[in-house]
């Protein structure tokens, strides 16, 4: 069967580096249906080994307010996406503004209206990474998202719930980067404005792992599944979070420092398909592709072919 | 009839005549106290009950095992509880049994129902706790539950849902006892079953607190609200669980080992309480009378009940 009437697609972010880049996408390019690439612009080469293997190409952008605050700014970043698109050979834009405010909000609503209007008339395609935002965190959204989720629904062709960084570990003392209720949560409330077969659960490829002893700072995005793949690491204890669906590590350190790990791994990995299943979304991606873990791909692999 | 839109109806542990003296604390607050303890209540505590217009319930539990197994064991222990009522005062019965084999399922339901028409004939009223289960965390709940919640709903006047042991302290290596998603998923599944005039939704009043040591073992259950009730705790650092809506403290105790405590808490409860709030829940119960702070009672007192809900029937009424 051909990847893209598969009924749910694989479309990772990308980190393109150099030349290797190709190798590693070769390892799984039979079940990838897209690419959203960030990194450096990649080599002809690249795109011709995607448009070879059926795999659809994206551009990673991101940026600030002054992207799109005025009609030039807006413009000039439009035109920007366009050329990207017709002449590196890109086929779309995968939109990723995270860190603006409410106040942009009518200014961003007419940036997409446009870039959709304009890619879509080239024949390419607008994809669009948003938060995972359940009422639980966030109370209503419309008090602190720059964007109408409407909008979002209206002119993307794919839309990306990010479903991570519940905690961000480099900015506090604990928690896992996601968990089962939480993305589930923020699954449905984007079902609510956005058609199911254009979204896209977002899943890391990377646990939060923080040294318990006081001082230590906050904590860091690792992507190692478990304890035993660090050096010297030691006394590790495991406890399954039976409501997060996730196992959490109690470890030592090469310096006996007390550290607790929240994996991502298979297992959460599972859990979080089921969502997908339950829900008949379009498809998973994960951040990144250069971070899938060996039994991340065996649940995947799995979940695409049964297999 | 109920001094307030919500009512207040936590367990209560009678230890001796001193109990008397911690009721009268807040006395004017309650609407009614599920009673536990080793000891019979002083006649002095009913008494009390009485002249503040408390209700009062007893609290009994066990696995259930030689309770209820066979008609004539459910026949003994309808007979003990309408004894408690009747001779020694109490107003109804709150039935915590909590492992129950799923095998007594159909038993379990049928002396419910027995009980149930029993204390209704004396005016006796019949409540029931249950586990805080979810579809999140154990799927239908035919698959390992002992509880048969229509039949709960037929039975019993009122249904207390344990929102908290979300994670188990003395059985865990780190997490909080409720979280806000999980205690709404709670509610919400009860909901399903339970009319809502019969709904309670009943709250931590300890935290966990767990040492960070390897081969620390298990954790605690705590009524602190912070390290710095503690002696000797230094090095405290703090962070507020967006999703669990609650404190959160890395610190050092006296001997220099690294703990780390899941707060139950002022801003805690006050989160929890907008479910209340947000289902209209009529009814609050804690996790118990004597280990709620002083910021949860903060937390209540500022409370603004729930525009709107009608009032429960009075006392008599039962």
């Amino acid at each position: 069967m051909a990847k893209t009437k598969r009924k749910r697609l694989l479309t990772p972010w990308f980190p393109y580096q150099n030349a290797g880049s190709i190798k590693l996408l070769r390892d799984h390019a039979d079940v990838i249906n897209g690419i959203s690439i960030f990194g450096k612009t990649p080599s002809p080469e690249f795109f011709a080994c995607c448009r070879e293997r059926d795999i659809d190409t994206l551009l990673l952008v991101g940026g600030k307010a002054s992207s799109f605050d005025t009609p030039e700014h807006a413009r000039a970043t439009l035109d920007g996406y366009l050329k990207a698109c017709t002449e590196d050979g890109y086929g779309g834009i995968d939109l990723d503004f995270e860190h603006v405010t409410p106040d942009y909000t009518d200014a961003y609503t007419v940036f997409l209206r446009d870039t959709a209007k304009e890619l879509h008339a080239i024949g390419k395609r607008l994809s669009i990474c948003v938060g995972c935002y359940p009422l639980a965190q966030h109370g209503r959204p419309s008090r602190v998202h720059f964007f109408e989720p409407e909008v979002i629904g209206e002119c993307c062709d794919e839309v990306r719930v990010m479903c991570y960084d519940l905690y961000y570990a480099p900015h506090c003392l604990l928690g896992p980067t996601s968990s089962f209720p939480w993305a589930r949560d923020g699954m449905r409330f984007w079902l609510q404005y956005v058609s199911k077969e254009k979204l896209i659960m977002g899943l890391p490829a990377y646990g939060n792992d923080y040294d318990m002893s006081p001082g230590a700072g906050f904590g860091w995005q690792v992507n190692f599944e478990h304890p035993s793949e660090i050096v010297m690491s030691h006394a590790i204890e495991s406890f399954w979070l039976h409501y997060e669906r996730l196992n959490v590590y109690r470890y030592l350190n090469h310096e006996r420092h007390t550290h607790i790990h929240y994996a991502s791994d298979g297992k959460s990995t599972q859990h979080h398909l089921t969502t997908v299943e339950d829900l008949d979304l379009g498809g998973i991606s994960f951040w990144h592709y250069g971070t899938i873990t060996p039994s991340m791909w065996q649940v995947v692999y799995y979940f695409l072919r049964g297999k | 009839m109920s001094k307030r839109k919500v009512r207040l109806f936590p367990w209560f542990a009678y230890q001796n005549r001193d109990s008397v003296k911690q009721l009268k604390e807040h006395a004017d607050e309650l609407d009614g106290i599920s009673i536990f303890g080793k000891r019979m209540p002083a006649a002095e505590l009913f008494a009390c009950c009485r002249e503040y217009g408390i209700d009062t319930l007893k609290l009994v539990g066990g696995t259930g095992e030689g309770a209820f197994e066979t008609p004539a064991q459910a026949r003994a222990t309808i007979d003990g509880f309408l004894r408690d009522c009747t001779e020694t005062g109490y107003g109804g019965i709150d039935l915590d049994y909590e492992h129950v084999p799923p095998r007594l399922l159909k038993p379990y339901a049928t002396f419910m129902r027995d009980l149930g028409r029993e204390l209704h004939a004396v005016g006796k009223r019949l409540s029931i706790c249950v586990h805080g289960m979810a579809v999140g965390e154990h799927g239908r709940p035919e698959t390992f539950a002992f509880y048969d919640p229509e039949a709960i709903a037929a039975a019993c006047d009122e249904v207390r849902p344990m929102c908290y042991d979300y994670y188990f302290a003395p059985r865990g290596i780190t997490g909080p006892t409720t979280a806000w998603l999980w205690a709404r998923e709670v509610m919400q599944f009860w909901l399903q079953y339970i009319p809502l005039e019969k709904m309670y939704m009943a709250l931590p009043a300890y935290g966990n607190d767990f040492s960070t040591l390897p081969n620390a073992k298990t954790g605690k259950q705590v009524n602190f609200e912070h390290p710095t009730w503690v002696e000797g705790a230094h090095d405290i650092e703090h962070a507020w669980l967006h999703q669990e809506r609650l404190n959160f403290y890395r610190y050092l105790d006296a001997d220099g080992k690294p703990r780390v405590l899941y707060a139950t808490d002022e801003e805690s409860t006050r989160e929890l309480l907008k479910i209340v709030d947000a289902f209209r829940i009529p009814a609050i119960s804690f996790w118990y009378y004597q280990t709620m702070t002083p910021g949860i009672w903060k937390a209540l007192k500022e409370f603004p009940g729930i525009a709107g809900v009608p009032r429960l029937p009075s006392r008599k009424a039962y």
